[in-house]
């Protein structure tokens, strides 16, 4: 519609729109006001409210800086983060999963902040885990909301009706207490292992407890632990649509009452709360009594873009806000997510019984890129392509998992 | 046109509804799972009716979901204007004036078409961030034209081929312009294929996500599929929202289809249209 | 068949000759350029939000652009690299078949079923057009929406497996075998895809006029020699529009098979436009997207070229 205006109209409008823009432009810098832009996924009504809240109080401690909210579907925002940078309207904060933000730094887009964040109090304290997700060498690249892991959700009732005393706490207890609590049309336990990263990361706990490594496949370790994941299926104690579903349709099945257990995130205690179930929260399952658990580390990193030095300044003054630790812990409990602070994470065990399993899994919780670096993503393909084709039976667990380890072999050699 | 008559215009609404509640029998666990909640739709045993009607499954979705019709409604219907302005007479001059070219912008067109739309998002985000329409109306409104406008050209172009040219010709043999015969005889007889273009110009914007996805991330102007994708969050899926959000969604279209199709006449009428 | 364009003229009369005033010569440059500003405004559209997208996808095919580059915005070119790295991963070439599958399985159905509603329509009966606007829900709602719905119809518990109890099927896990899993996406892509064929075709029949019918009637045409006479060849253009579209948005259909899938199990479901995204967005590489997108371009130009053949024949 706009292609066919007129010339002739065009000098009028165009002087109103000169005057009118110079305007707006002299009251813009007369207010000299900064605006952080924080981009994120978070849909939660609690979460947004939480985050709401931290900006209220924010902004009425710093009248001179305004923080605005983006919401962006969870696919999309690293490749929206990417594009804002490359057209040079890059958001001040842009909330990234910690697995990725070491790929993202590469691209340059992200400011190092570790001069400013050595100050912060709270780094010092910060678990080992979620530092080495933000950490490259030196150079700081964002400082971490929360963290979150997995551990094993179990219903009470279904537990003490099949004569379960205790969740299972080794393999084999995880085993015998699934097929227990296998009664159609109910599954022992439920995991989800789709084809994307979900797959890939419920499987971790498994496979690096057991002293395995996604870098190489074809060690012992790894073989048991996938194969721990195909006789689970077998057996019938796991549904085989466990490779169609996300996390979210994971805990479906878990609050629906079709499966007594599952592998699942804290995340998820507010909705499970919210159905009404009697449930428990255990440490994930070990392969032998007396080993540590190591978790894989879930939650989002506060990183900062480059761009405009005021933004980036105002930017790294709101971190710094939300790192006190009192707002922390509000805010990680509202998130139901582990502070990656340890003082404050222990504080949220303590209070809250249902997040102590997660808080003492922080201390051997390791981060994802730690297996190649910023290849992890490329490597998680290759990984869990090679658990779907086990559970499917398409190919046996040596192979699937040699078929992985050969694709996998380069990526590791390009660190 | 009649197959072998039945006796009563009712018995094909029995069959056509009988049709109608077989195809969309799907739907019916999206309309009885919206009043359920979230332990209900997925216990093991599959219910049929829900133990209680969860109303406020739906006061939720109005409430999350009002706002937002305002902007899809503003964008369907400028997109489709403004694609039927440009189009009807674009295919007109390609079927029947046989302007140079029109096998090229044909084609060009089609092709266009054929690009998975999460690889054109990408340079007609840098493009219109450029031109600074990002998370503005137009833009959103030009980002769904760039594929509402080959639809539209395709279908018209089949639709005017069974017009009748030679309306057209008695009247510029009478004197009239180009123009002039275009909006007195072109338009009036193919109504029935331009009002179904319309339609499906209206339906697209309504429901498209990738282009809003891309090219809108201000809260207030976001579209009703973007508020409803909000439901497939990274930690769980709202359940209830998603379901009665689609209904909600797909509710106002379906009525607009129903007042527009009253347009789309049968064929024993035009004949008396010249 | 005499009466038949007998019928034809009757529709369109032109006025006899003693009616028609002297024609009056138009100047010829006039004449020309008139029907070219029908197409102007179309014109200046297609070159700027139609060609840019296009020549910027191409190129980026062949560069190298990655995170790393991306952002930057000197992304090398690597000549052919994307796509010999595309034709060689083993995804690309099952995801290449599935494509093709899924499309043809896809039309075949939507069409026959578009059509057969489009033929029903025609009577007219009390409540025809609400159950029209009914019957375009599928098609309107989220597609979001029938992923999850059929996801769940195709579940261990869901009413698919139930049904095949009764056929003395046992249960099938559908969506995490391969095979089944791209049945159930198709049959999920039937659902959502008839409509748009049945009201393109609706409106292309109720465009026919009555007399042609009538005239083949009194000819002692029984009912489906009129609809394979006359129907279809008036029909053709639209039905040669509605194939050539529908293969077009069949080809690209994504958050349906994204949704119900996600390409697997094992990468076994994967459609060219799910493998494109998996490159383009969770690998970040989006030089080798774009690559995987101009072949999409090129096997729907060659699927778009098969079917006009076909209907020369």
């Amino acid at each position: 519609m706009p292609l066919k205006h007129p010339l002739t109209k065009f000098p009028l409008c165009w002087k109103f729109f000169v005057c009118s823009s110079v305007a707006a432009v002299c009251l813009g810098t007369a207010r000299s006001e900064t605006t952080v832009e924080i981009v994120h996924y978070f849909t939660v009504p609690g979460q947004i409210q939480g985050l709401q809240d931290i900006q209220k109080d924010f902004e009425a401690a710093n009248p001179d800086i305004k923080i605005k909210f983006t919401y962006i579907p969870f696919a999309e925002l690293l490749s929206r983060t990417l594009q804002m940078a490359a057209v040079h309207k890059p958001p001040g904060i842009s909330c990234i999963d910690n697995p990725d933000v070491r790929h993202v730094a590469k691209s340059g887009v992200l400011q190092d902040i570790s001069a400013s964040v050595e100050k912060f109090p709270t780094w010092q304290d910060t678990y080992p885990g979620p530092k080495h997700a933000v950490t490259e060498g030196t150079k700081v690249y964002g400082v971490p909301i929360g963290s979150n892991s997995l551990a094993l959700f179990y219903n009470k009732k279904m537990l003490s009706d099949a004569g379960v005393t205790d969740p299972p706490k080794t393999w084999d207890e995880l085993k015998e207490d699934s097929g227990k609590l296998t009664k159609s049309p109910v599954y022992g336990l439920a995991i989800s292992a789709p084809n994307d990263e979900q797959a890939t990361w419920q499987w971790e706990p498994f496979v690096w407890t057991n002293g395995g490594s996604l870098l190489d496949l074809t060690t012992d370790p790894a073989k048991q632990a996938l194969q721990l994941w195909v006789d689970l299926v077998k057996s019938g104690s796991v549904s085989k649509d466990c490779m169609n579903w996300s996390q979210p349709e994971e805990g479906d099945q878990f609050i629906g009452g079709q499966a007594a257990m599952m592998v699942m995130g804290p995340w998820m205690l507010g909705q499970v709360h919210k159905s009404g179930i009697d449930f428990g929260v255990a440490p994930i399952p070990v392969p032998k009594q007396g080993i540590k658990p190591v978790v894989p580390l879930g939650g989002e990193c506060w990183c900062v873009l480059k761009g405009d030095p005021k933004v980036e300044a105002a930017a790294v003054k709101f971190i710094e806000f939300v790192q006190d630790p009192a707002r922390l812990e509000t805010l990680c409990n509202t998130f139901n997510y582990i502070s990656s602070v340890r003082s404050v994470a222990v504080k949220q065990g303590q209070a809250n019984p249902e997040l102590q399993p997660f808080v003492l899994q922080m201390d051997t919780a390791r981060a994802r890129p730690e297996e190649g670096g910023a290849n992890y993503t490329q490597v998680s393909l290759a990984a869990r392509t090679a658990i779907q084709q086990a559970l499917t039976g398409q190919a046996t667990v040596d192979a699937a998992l040699a078929d992985a380890a050969a694709k996998i072999k380069p990526l590791a050699e390009k660190k | 046109m009649r197959p072998p008559a039945f006796r009563s215009p009712w018995l094909y609404t029995v069959v056509g509804i009988i049709i109608t509640v077989v195809l969309l029998s799907p739907l019916y666990w999206v309309l009885m799972g919206s009043f359920m909640t979230q332990r209900e739709l997925f216990s093991p045993h599959f219910s049929f009716w829900p133990r209680e009607f969860m109303f406020q499954n739906w006061t939720t979705a109005v409430g999350r979901l009002w706002p937002h019709f305002a902007t899809s409604a503003i964008v369907s219907v400028c997109t489709s204007t403004a694609t039927l302005l440009i189009t009807a007479p674009a295919a007109y001059a390609i079927v029947w004036l046989k302007v140079r070219g029109r096998g090229a912008i044909l084609s060009f067109m089609l092709t266009s078409q054929m690009l998975p739309a999460i690889v054109f998002v990408i340079p007609l985000f840098v493009l219109f961030s450029r031109m600074d329409i990002v998370n503005t109306l137009p833009g959103l409104i030009l980002g769904d034209m760039t594929f509402t406008v080959p639809f539209a050209l395709v279908m018209l172009g089949a639709y005017l081929r069974e017009f009748p040219y030679q309306l057209v010709e008695a009247a510029l043999v009478d004197g009239a312009g180009q123009w002039r015969a275009f909006f007195s005889i072109v338009l009036p007889v193919t109504m029935t294929g331009i009002i179904t273009v319309a339609i499906f110009s209206f339906l697209m914007p309504w429901g498209d996500l990738i282009f809003a996805l891309s090219l809108i991330t201000e809260a207030g102007l976001q579209p009703l599929t973007l508020e409803l994708y909000k439901a497939r969050g990274a930690l769980g899926i709202d359940w209830s929202f998603l379901l009665a959000g689609s209904l909600l969604t797909a509710l106002p279209a379906a009525l607009f289809v129903v007042a527009a199709s009253r347009f789309i006449v049968s064929g024993f009428t035009r004949g008396a249209l010249h | 068949m005499k009466q038949l364009e007998a019928a034809r003229t009757r529709v369109s009369p032109v006025p006899p000759a003693e009616h028609r005033p002297v024609p009056r010569r138009k100047a010829a440059w006039r004449r020309g350029l008139a029907p070219y500003t029908f197409i102007l405004p179309i014109l200046v559209f297609t070159l700027l939000l139609l060609a840019y997208p296009m020549f910027y996808s191409l190129t980026l095919s062949f560069q190298d652009a990655t995170v790393d580059t991306f952002v930057s915005g000197d992304m090398p070119f690597n000549g052919f690299a994307n796509y010999q790295q595309t034709l060689s991963t083993g995804t690309f070439w099952q995801a290449l078949v599935n494509t093709i599958v899924f499309t043809f399985c896809s039309i075949l159905f939507q069409f026959t079923i578009g059509f057969l509603l489009a033929l029903f329509f025609q009577n007219r009966f009390p409540l025809k057009n609400v159950l029209i606007a009914l019957l375009l829900i599928p098609w309107i709602a989220p597609v979001l929406t029938a992923a999850y719905t059929f996801k769940g119809l195709f579940n261990e518990v869901g009413p698919v497996n139930q049904v095949a109890h009764w056929f003395g099927i046992p249960s099938l896990p559908w969506l995490a075998l391969p095979g089944f899993a791209l049945a159930a996406t198709i049959v999920a892509n039937i659902w959502i895809g008839f409509p748009f064929n049945f009201i393109l075709l609706y409106s292309g029949v109720c465009g026919i006029p009555q007399e042609i019918y009538e005239a083949a009637r009194i000819d002692g045409a029984s009912y489906w020699r009129r609809v394979g006479y006359i129907t279809l060849p008036i029909l053709k253009p639209v039905t040669v529009a509605v194939l050539m579209l529908g293969t077009i948005y069949t080809v690209k259909v994504f958050d349906l098979v994204w949704i119900m899938t996600g390409g697997g199990p094992a990468n076994t479901s994967h459609l060219l436009s799910t493998y494109a995204y998996q490159v383009g967005f969770s690998l970040l590489n989006f030089g080798q997207a774009a690559a995987i997108a101009t072949v999409i371009v090129v096997l729907i130009l060659s699927l778009n070229l098969f079917q006009l053949l076909l209907q020369r024949k």
